[in-house]
């Protein structure tokens, strides 16, 4: 089996683990930016790295495989497909997913993905997320908060204008991959729009888009994110529901609360 | 008892939640199928003297929104403006074009006291609960 995988493209990391990355051969990766965009709050991430994938006609390079996700392929135009795949051209590489990360596959995700993006030597990891805001609905111009992981990251959060996330949890994959990337020394920003805990939310990821496009590399147009948005909410539904029932199963809601002030 | 007792006690917990999620998952989706009535999202939230219940309902103008209550549930129906549709081939093709949910409520309330409001294609309805039980003097 393991033979048959390695004549698909390239196995990459352990082959013990339950959860690994292929790659299609041939891909280059030329110290690119990545952006991660799992389902989570809000679908925030999600929907901004579709916008992506769609504005820069981005092509499926690689694609995680692993015993830990529910067993189901994706059928897009006629094409048999794996719901967790990395989209890419060289400069920019995309990792989406059209199913909510299984909380019994978070840690192995978390630490593959951040070895297998440590070995393709990245400019910065970009994670894409909500921030849960019960109050969403009257806030016409959402906020995007960013957590870096080092300086570079810290530079780069302030050149987009985005002010830090000082306090509070983050639960979840993007929670894990920050730590990983952290403990890796890889540069990675998490970028968190304040949005609905369990509605699509377009508008929040348009914000984080607006923005990534101060950077030429991820400049897209927000607008027709924008104009599309009822119909992003209502296709997305279903994802969004699953996601819910996923955070409930990892306790996402303490992102709900404080830390203890260490005064 | 065996070590792994518990952790065997909780992989099934969690297989038999999962199980059941999915079970709502199907009947949420069959029922939209045979009645192109999509169920929307949903979120409850109590307050000491309120119940908040509000439904994501993009695509819908305000007068095409029709909501009826009781004291311990709401049904919310809705037309969607915007069409949702689901092509599995050239011949085999689904589409939806309402809204519809019933919510039971999480405590009894008053329907009169409703207050309902829809922006940005949210629908938002705060009910005033009615008070249950004698207040207990303390000696």
């Amino acid at each position: 089996m393991l033979e048959k995988i390695k004549s698909l493209g390239v196995l990459t990391y352990d082959e013990k683990m339950s959860l690994r990355v292929v790659e299609l051969p041939g891909v280059k990766f030329e110290n690119p930016i990545f952006i991660e965009g799992t389902p989570d709050v809000g679908l925030v991430g999600t929907i901004a790295a579709v916008h992506l994938i769609v504005s820069k006609r981005l092509e499926e390079v690689a694609r995680f495989e692993s015993d830990l996700f529910p067993p189901l392929i994706v059928i897009r135009n006629k094409q048999i497909k794996d719901p967790v795949s990395v989209f890419g051209n060289g400069k920019l590489f995309v990792i989406n997913s059209d199913i909510p990360i299984p909380g019994s596959a978070v840690y192995s995700f978390a630490k593959e993905a951040c070895s297998w993006l440590s070995a393709k030597k990245p400019e910065v990891v970009i994670l894409i997320g909500g921030l849960p805001d019960p109050n969403r609905v009257d806030t016409e111009d959402p906020i995007v908060l960013g957590l870096p992981t080092d300086r570079k990251a810290e530079n780069l959060m302030e050149e987009i204008g985005i002010e830090p996330l000082e306090n509070g949890f983050l639960v979840g994959v993007k929670a894990l991959l920050l730590k990983e990337c952290k403990s890796s020394g890889l540069s990675a920003l998490g970028l968190f729009a304040q949005s609905y805990y369990n509605y699509p939310d377009p508008g929040a990821a348009a914000k984080v888009l607006q923005h990534l496009s101060k950077l030429d590399l991820l400049k897209v147009d927000v607008e027709s994110l924008l104009k599309k948005a009822e119909e992003v909410r209502i296709n997305y539904r279903e994802l969004m529901r699953r996601t819910e029932s996923e955070m409930g199963r990892i306790g996402k809601s303490k992102e709900y609360e404080p830390p203890i002030p260490l005064v | 008892m065996d070590e792994g007792f518990f952790e065997d006690l909780d992989k099934e917990i969690r297989k038999t939640f999962r199980a059941l999620e999915d079970e709502i998952a199907r009947l949420i989706n069959e029922a939209e199928m045979s009645t192109g009535c999509l169920e929307p999202l949903t979120r409850i939230a109590e307050t000491v003297d309120e119940v908040i219940v509000s439904f994501d309902l993009p695509g819908v103008r305000k007068e095409d929104i029709r909501v009826t209550g009781t004291e311990r549930a709401l049904v919310v129906e809705a037309r969607c403006a915007v069409k949702r549709v689901w092509s599995h081939s050239r011949s085999l093709r689904r589409e939806f074009g309402k809204f519809r949910k019933t919510v039971d409520l999480p405590a009894k309330v008053d329907v009169r006291s409703a207050k309902a409001t829809y922006r940005n294609g949210i629908l938002e309805i705060r009910l005033k609960k009615v008070e249950e039980g004698e207040q207990i003097p303390i000696l």
